[in-house]
Order: C-alpha cells, then sequence, then structure tokens
C-alpha cells in the first residue's frame, strides 16, 4: 500500500467511526438527541407545527428539574388531558439510561435558546425511584 | 400472466414517476416555471391564481355549484371554524369571505343541500341556503368518535346509495404495546382495530348517530386515510394512507436512518368492503415490490408478511410525505388526460429527518372511466416548500392540504403553513 493509499483508508475509517453510534462508555447527549429526539423534535429543535413543540426557550426546559425529569420519563400520558395541546405522544423515555437521560437532558438545557444547569444522573435515578 | 410476470409489472408500475418521453406530452410541474408571487409551480399550459391568503391552517376544501368556496379550519379562527367565500367578478379572486361555524376540524364536503364538517369526535352538518354562510344551527350526524391525539381528524365522502364514508385513524403509530418505544412488541390482535384504523361507513342522511351503535366497519388496517374520496364514474371508495413513522428510532438493528426517510411507501387503493390494509402488523415496501411484515410483529426489513388478506396498494408514494387530500378529477376544463385521473394533496414529510424533508406537493394519478391507474404518477404542482433543501417543516412556506374542483373545472388546492388557497386553471398555453 503507498502511503497515500494508507491515508485514505485510515480517512474513511475515521469518516465512518463518526457515523456509528454512541457507546454507552461515551453517552453524549447529542448523539441520545439525535437517535431518540430528534425525529419528532427535528434537529433545530423547532418541532412540527400541530404535532410536536418547538424546545426553544421552552419553560418546562428551563424549569424546576423534577417536573423535566418527571415529564420525559413518563412522556405526555403524564399530562393532565387539558394540558395536551399536539397531535402527537410524546412516549416516556425511562427505558433510557440514567446517564442518557441526563445527558440528553443538559443537552437540549444548553441549546434551542435554553439556559439552565445541567442535569446529573443521580437526579434522574431520585425521580426514577419516586415513580 | 404468470405470477411472476405479474410480480414484475406490479413492481414497475411501483417504481414512481415516468420519464416525461413516456407520455405524448409532459404535464407535470417541471414543465413549467415558478412564479415568485403564487410561490407555486404548476405545468406549462397551466395558469395559478392566489384565491385567497392568510387564511389561518386552512384545511379541507368543498366547492358549491354556484361557484362557493368552503374551507375547514384546523384551528378556529377569529369568527368561526369554517370560511365561505366568493369571488364575484370571477377575476381567480376571492372578494367576499366569511367565517362562520360553532366547531370543526378537517373534515368539509357538500352532500345534497347541506355542508357537512368534522371536530375530531363529531360529525356537523349546516343546510345551505340562498347565501354563502348558513344561517340555521348544525345537526350533529355522527358524535362519539373515540377522542384521540394522533390520526384524529374525520374526513368524510359520500357514494350515491345514500352512504358517508368516515375515516377513524389509527390513535398510534404501530399499535406497541408501549407507544412509540424502541423495542416494544405490537398488540396482538390490536384492540386499535375495533372502534379505529379504517373507513366507517353511515347513513348519510340521519342525525344523531354514534360510532360504534350505528354505522359499520367498511374496510380495516388503515392507519390514517384522511385523503379519501369517492369516485363517482368508477362507482367505488379511494384512499391513500399515510405509513407508519419511525422504523430506525424503534428498530435501528434492522433499519438505516435513509430507509427509515423512505419507508414504508404511503398507499394508494380502491377500497373494497371487508378490505384489509395490513396495518399494524404490515407495511408496503414500494421498493420491493413487497409488503413486509412490521417489526413489532417479528419483522426484520426482509421477511414479506405472511397474511395473504392484506391487500396490495394500486400505486405507491414515497414514505412520510403524509397524504392530506384526495379528489378526482371530474370537470372537462383540464386536458383529457386528466379526465377522472386523482390529485392528492401531500402534506409534505417531517419523519424523514435528519435527511431533507419531503412531499409538499399534489401529485396527480392518470385514469380511466372505471378507476383502473393507466399511467404512471407525476407531480402537477410543487414548490411550496419555498426552500430546497427543506431541513425542517416549520421552514415551509406553503403546506397543502386540501383540493376540491369548481362547477367550471378549476382545480382550488389548500395550505394550512402560509393559509394560502389557490385556483389553477388551464389556459392552454
Ligand atoms: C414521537 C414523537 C416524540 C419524540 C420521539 C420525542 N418527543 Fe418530546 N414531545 C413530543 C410531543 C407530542 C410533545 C408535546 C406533549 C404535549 O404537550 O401534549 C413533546 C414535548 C416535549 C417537551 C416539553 C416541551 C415544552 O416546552 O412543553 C420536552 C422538554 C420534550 N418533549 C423533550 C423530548 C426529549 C428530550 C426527547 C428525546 C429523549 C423527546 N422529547 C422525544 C413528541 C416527541
Amino acid at each position: 500500500m503507498t502511503t497515500a493509499k494508507v491515508l485514505i483508508t485510515l480517512f474513511l475509517a475515521s469518516v465512518l467511526a463518526g457515523l456509528l453510534p454512541a457507546n454507552a462508555e461515551t453517552v453524549t447527549g447529542k448523539a441520545v438527541y439525535e437517535q431518540h429526539c430528534l425525529s419528532c423534535h427535528q434537529a433545530d429543535g423547532g418541532g412540527v407545527p400541530m404535532m410536536q413543540p418547538e424546545l426553544w426557550g421552552s419553560r418546562r426546559i428551563n424549569g424546576p428539574d423534577t417536573a423535566l425529569i418527571d415529564f420525559v420519563l413518563g412522556g405526555s400520558a403524564s399530562l393532565p388531558d387539558e394540558e395536551r395541546a399536539y397531535s402527537n405522544e410524546m412516549p416516556g423515555f425511562d427505558h433510557l439510561s440514567d446517564a442518557e437521560l441526563a445527558a440528553v437532558l443538559s443537552y437540549i438545557r444548553s441549546r434551542f435558546e435554553n439556559d439552565a444547569p445541567a442535569i446529573a444522573a443521580r437526579d434522574i435515578a431520585a425521580r426514577r425511584s419516586e415513580m | 400472466m404468470t405470477r411472476h410476470a405479474l410480480l414484475a409489472f406490479c413492481a414497475l408500475s411501483l417504481l414512481g414517476p415516468v420519464s416525461a418521453s413516456a407520455q405524448s406530452r409532459d404535464w407535470s410541474a417541471a414543465s413549467g416555471e415558478q412564479d415568485a408571487t403564487l410561490g407555486i409551480r404548476v405545468p406549462k399550459g397551466f395558469k395559478a391564481t392566489v384565491f385567497a391568503d392568510d387564511m389561518g391552517r386552512v384545511r379541507h376544501l368543498a366547492v358549491r355549484e354556484d361557484g362557493t368556496v368552503y374551507a375547514s379550519l384546523y384551528s378556529k379562527n377569529k369568527d368561526g371554524w369554517l370560511i365561505a367565500l366568493t369571488d364575484g367578478d370571477g377575476d381567480g379572486s376571492a372578494d367576499e369571505i366569511k367565517e362562520f361555524g360553532s366547531f370543526g376540524g378537517t373534515g368539509l364536503a357538500l352532500y345534497k343541500d347541506w355542508l357537512y364538517f368534522s371536530s375530531d369526535t363529531t360529525i356537523g352538518r349546516y343546510k345551505l341556503g340562498e347565501a354563502a354562510v348558513p344561517t340555521g344551527d348544525a345537526e350533529i350526524v355522527v358524535s362519539g368518535f373515540p377522542s384521540q391525539n394522533q390520526h384524529a381528524t374525520k374526513p368524510m365522502t359520500f357514494d350515491d346509495q345514500g352512504h358517508m364514508y368516515v375515516t377513524v385513524g389509527a390513535p398510534s403509530n404501530a399499535c406497541q404495546e408501549r407507544a412509540r418505544t424502541p423495542g416494544s412488541p405490537g398488540l396482538s390482535p390490536c384492540p386499535q382495530l375495533e372502534l379505529q384504523a379504517g373507513i366507517w361507513r353511515f347513513d348519510a342522511n340521519k342525525t344523531g348517530q354514534k360510532h360504534g351503535e350505528d354505522g359499520e366497519r367498511y374496510a380495516t388496517g388503515i392507519r390514517n386515510g384522511l385523503a379519501m374520496d369517492w369516485n363517482h364514474s368508477a362507482n367505488a371508495l379511494y384512499f391513500i394512507g399515510h405509513g407508519r413513522d419511525q422504523l430506525q428510532q424503534l428498530f435501528p438493528q434492522y433499519y438505516t436512518a435513509k430507509q427509515s426517510a423512505e419507508l414504508p411507501a404511503e398507499e394508494f387503493h380502491r377500497a373494497q368492503k371487508d378490505g384489509n390494509y395490513g396495518w399494524p402488523y404490515s407495511y408496503w415496501d414500494h421498493q420491493r415490490g413487497e409488503r413486509m411484515k412490521g417489526p413489532e410483529y417479528g419483522g426484520d426489513g426482509k421477511t414479506p408478511a405472511e397474511n395473504p388478506d392484506f391487500i396490495a396498494p394500486l400505486t405507491a408514494f414515497p414514505g412520510h410525505w403524509a397524504p392530506n387530500d384526495l379528489t378526482f378529477y371530474t370537470g372537462d376544463a383540464f386536458p383529457d388526460y386528466f379526465r377522472k385521473g386523482a390529485f392528492i394533496a401531500f402534506h409534505g414529510s417531517w419523519n424523514r429527518a435528519p435527511l431533507p424533508q419531503q412531499g409538499y406537493n399534489v401529485a396527480f394519478i392518470p385514469m380511466n372511466d372505471a378507476g383502473e391507474i393507466t399511467g404512471d404518477w407525476s407531480i402537477f404542482a410543487d414548490k411550496f416548500k419555498g426552500e430546497e433543501p427543506l431541513a425542517s417543516p416549520r421552514a415551509a412556506t406553503h403546506r397543502p392540504t386540501g383540493l376540491a374542483v369548481g362547477p367550471d373545472g378549476a382545480l382550488y388546492v389548500a395550505d394550512d403553513a402560509g393559509g394560502r388557497i389557490w385556483k389553477i386553471t388551464y389556459d392552454h398555453r
């Protein structure tokens, strides 16, 4: 193999690695968002009119930790009927790990015009034990 | 034809739009030019005007014999859930616009002297008099549809024997034990099929009917057939359904993001009485030309559905285009090619993310008097999106939602993003 070929191979390998899903040890909020939230809330967090709300400057995201965690664990089934204003369901995400949920909630709290402190895995564990 | 030849033929006819050369003339949007003031592009020889603008979340349309255009609304405007528009001077732009109606949603249709409309749970009607806006109170025709968040609209259409057909959508994506949760299996049998996920037939002329007590299930296994119309020439009901969402997000072991964007197809059917269209157990893969077993029911993206009762579509469109309305061309002002064919308004995708969104157009399927497809579908009007590629539905300028043919043979198209209604005519040039 020529040096050029080795370099190209290495380059392609690194590009491909970037496309693979993150494994549990390197869980990032971005990866969790892309796999579990993006289809509904879209890449820019803008949501879909009538179906899924935008996550921009959201009161729920910037509000109390416990309410945000409970909502994402339980999904929209946990909301009273009169608070439901969209033609879709938000599924509950209690099947994600504490680390994954902490990562994704910290992620949405730091973008889409939101600004609130990160959430730790132990905060998720604490709410889970209440449910 | 042998079974194989037949399969090959079906697969070919499902491949999608044919190049212009196969038809004597290109009647697709690509033959025309986009007009900045209109926002959209229609085929060469056609002309579009903005009939009304900024009307809110306009959904379905109906045009009365005298040319009055009615529109339904997804959410209430200031003075009501319905709009009546008239164009006194005939310049292609409405000059009198009135809102009325005490409830509503997407469903809207004219039947005899009545204007039928629906919220997510109730179908009502107004008696129409001379004036565009009805004066009496609404009568309730059918109530008691289960309240649901997903696929909740209740559009209706009428045959010539006194029946009203109503789509009742599925309250879920794929009837999973846990809604939209990765790996969660499908309920078997799916209890949602009892009162939802199908088309019901009611008495068109009787008030006070209740879903579940009156009416009968006409066809089943339809996730959301809100684009539905009776074909009076073929004497048959047609619909184009919404295929399920999120194959990749729910079953990443079987589907790539790209497959999940393309699959499954949006299926165009002639509804057979008691026909089963396969939801939630299966979906149509237009790339393979085959009905596949859903991953919630043991499928893996490669295993065909076993149940021979599930009906194959007449033709199919790429995934997630979201057919919002279907209407047959009953006029005679358009070229012969369009007579008796089907127009479909595609609201446009959200479920193709992270890939660019698609749909956001009006497609056309050529058909004959007997309701058989005579050629490949093509795009009749496009450029509704406003930007290309379109990353998010929120950024779309227009999203087609409703269609109706006027007494003069013009095609009206509604949009719930810009609140626009276009009138499209053929002007022979
Ligand atoms: C199947 C679509 C879907 C998916 C996937 C989804 N959501 Fe949602 N989400 C919704 C819907 C619908 C609502 C609105 C619920 C309501 O108010 O009825 C919502 C609401 C929210 C809200 C509240 C917004 C506000 O301002 O009130 C947050 C926060 C949120 N989602 C976060 C997430 C996160 C984080 C993920 C991924 C782990 C996610 N969602 C995945 C559909 C979805």
